[in-house]
């Protein structure tokens, strides 16, 4: 646990804040595709030029960025799913048998990804929405690991990517948003639809299915050739607003709704009841029921308690609850059934710590 | 609420974003029907269908139905085609690229350009690269260099080369208006 020791128990220091749009939006990220110039891209690497390749971006980060190398490819299973589960690498990076590696950054806002299908995805992460403060810092690193690092550039197709989907900027602006109150009027699916005519990418931050737990989502933009970093963004931005502005005007109409209002305020209180009550919790109930607490300190359902919870609290538990960072914070806790038990009792441990401050 | 279980499923080539990994096409359409009524959608790339366990009934055609083979208007793969040409500097044969949606090299690009070309102006809807060159500023140039000279001047720290930092902390004050 040594390279990521600490990141079990401590969610990442920019989290705990509402952000501007009453909670609606969790987190930006903005994430640039990069490869060197006259290497083979990743999958095409041989397995002692991967190595240099992790060897030569950890030297011009190291200049670049303060923070550390993990080398993803030496760490035991359940710290890449910690990995994972945190967001700083992808599904694909954490399943690598090549070498490859994690820059992150002291901050923990800046991570970068060396040796996933592209030889560096550089991303950058922050609460709220601020993807134009994240892109001028991403071009910032950019510039910086550039004067080290000759990026394979086409006048034509921009920054070479190892997947077509991702020439030009290289650029990918995402948005995290919680959005339950247009899943439950139903409003959803045509809000989503809109976002694809768009050109926009939407995934659930949970499951594959049409309805992903908690219904937090992802939206990005899915071109990134033929329009450049700023319009892409404002893009971006411009749509998340009006996700923000339709969850919201369905969050008011189910409020002035009496069926609704009372369906809505029931769900957030028995997710109350559920979180400080139970003593065997999966990650799916929390994160069902963790939603519907976001949802209720939002709107001031929750006022009446004289002990409700922080922001800081909800976001706690959702982040050290998951399964490989409860392992990694309690080594006792290999199987399901003891972090079952171990996230019941942690969840009820935190909500009631706040009681204790209020 | 019941899950539903997978009884049948039905691929098919799709346009889009895979929702798994939201980064690569979808090339594989998934209906999952429940045994008790109703179904579920998934559109995933090659790459996540395989990872999520999700076996073709039919072989997919991934790619292959977006950019037909101009010989015979089917995709073939490497071991089917001796015959098929390969990029002279990484190897990679345009069939392979079909079946992973990833290049082998950025020679690729010049290698297979009229097959590849089709695909990014299905994708993007455009062929020509409008944004930074490597090297350039930011958007808000003063904003970047100011962001860039924090983290510089951090990163000396840190290291101790505090006549670095004192530069660097210099520069951030000229560009803030002082003196």
């Amino acid at each position: 646990m040594s390279d990521i020791a600490g990141l079990g128990s401590t969610p990442a220091p920019w989290l705990g804040s509402p952000g501007e749009h009453g909670g609606v939006v969790l987190s930006s990220r903005i994430r640039l595709a990069r490869n060197l110039e006259g290497w083979h891209f990743p999958r095409k690497l041989p397995p002692a030029r991967a190595r240099t390749l992790v060897e030569k971006v950890a030297e011009a980060a190291a200049r670049a960025c303060p923070g550390r190398l993990v080398r993803v490819d030496r760490l035991e299973t359940s710290e890449r799913q910690l990995l994972v589960e945190r967001q700083l690498v992808s599904r694909e990076l954490a399943a690598a048998k090549r070498a490859c590696g994690l820059w992150l950054g002291d901050d923990q806002r800046t991570a970068l990804m060396i040796g996933e299908e592209d030889h560096l995805r550089l991303q950058l992460f922050g609460p709220g929405l601020q993807l134009e403060k994240l892109l001028a810092d991403a071009v910032a690193l950019d510039v910086r690991l550039a004067r080290d690092l000759g990026w394979a550039f086409d006048d034509r197709l921009g920054y070479l990517t190892a997947c077509h989907s991702n020439l030009g900027t290289g650029l990918r602006a995402s948005v995290m948003l919680h959005l339950p109150a247009l899943a439950e009027t139903g409003e959803l699916k045509a809000v989503l639809r809109a976002l694809e005519k768009l050109h926009l990418a939407v995934r659930g931050r949970f499951g594959e299915g049409s309805e992903p737990q908690g219904h937090y989502y992802q939206v990005s933009n899915r071109r990134t050739l033929g329009q450049d970093e700023a319009g892409i963004v404002a893009s971006v931005h411009a749509a998340a607003l009006r996700v923000i502005e339709a969850e919201r005007i369905a969050r008011e109409s189910m409020l002035a709704n009496d069926a609704q209002r009372n369906r809505l305020e029931d769900k957030v209180w028995r997710a109350w009841a559920v979180l400080t009550s139970a003593r065997v919790l999966s990650s799916e109930e929390l994160v069902d029921h963790l939603a519907w607490l976001r949802v209720g300190l939002a709107l001031g359902v929750l006022n009446t308690l004289s002990h409700r919870p922080t922001w800081a609290t909800l976001d706690r538990i959702f982040v050290l609850c998951q399964p490989a960072h409860l392992q990694a914070a309690h080594p006792a806790a290999t199987d399901s059934v003891w972090r079952d038990r171990l996230r019941a009792e942690l969840t009820r441990t935190w909500l009631t710590a706040d009681a204790g401050r209020n | 609420m019941v899950a539903p279980r997978r009884s049948a499923a039905t691929l098919q080539a799709m346009a889009t974003t895979c929702q798994r990994c939201g980064t690569r096409p979808a090339t594989i359409h998934v209906t999952e029907v429940a045994l008790q009524g109703g179904h579920a959608e998934a559109h995933l790339c090659n790459a996540c269908c395989q990872e999520a366990g999700w076996t073709p009934l039919v072989p997919p055609p991934p790619v292959a139905e977006l950019v037909a083979s101009p010989a015979d208007g089917e995709a073939t793969t490497p071991d089917e085609s001796a015959d098929e040409p390969s990029c002279p500097n990484c190897g990679l044969q345009f069939s392979e690229y079909q079946q992973v949606n990833l290049f082998g090299c950025a020679h690729d690009y010049t290698r297979f350009a009229e097959s590849a070309d089709e695909l990014i102006r299905r994708w993007h809807g455009a062929l020509q690269h409008t944004g930074r060159r490597p090297g350039e500023d930011a958007p808000d140039a003063g904003e970047a260099r100011r962001a860039e000279l924090h983290t510089e001047l951090a990163a000396a720290v840190s290291g101790e080369r505090y006549e670095d930092a004192a530069r660097l902390r210099d520069q951030l004050r000229q560009l803030d208006g002082g003196t």
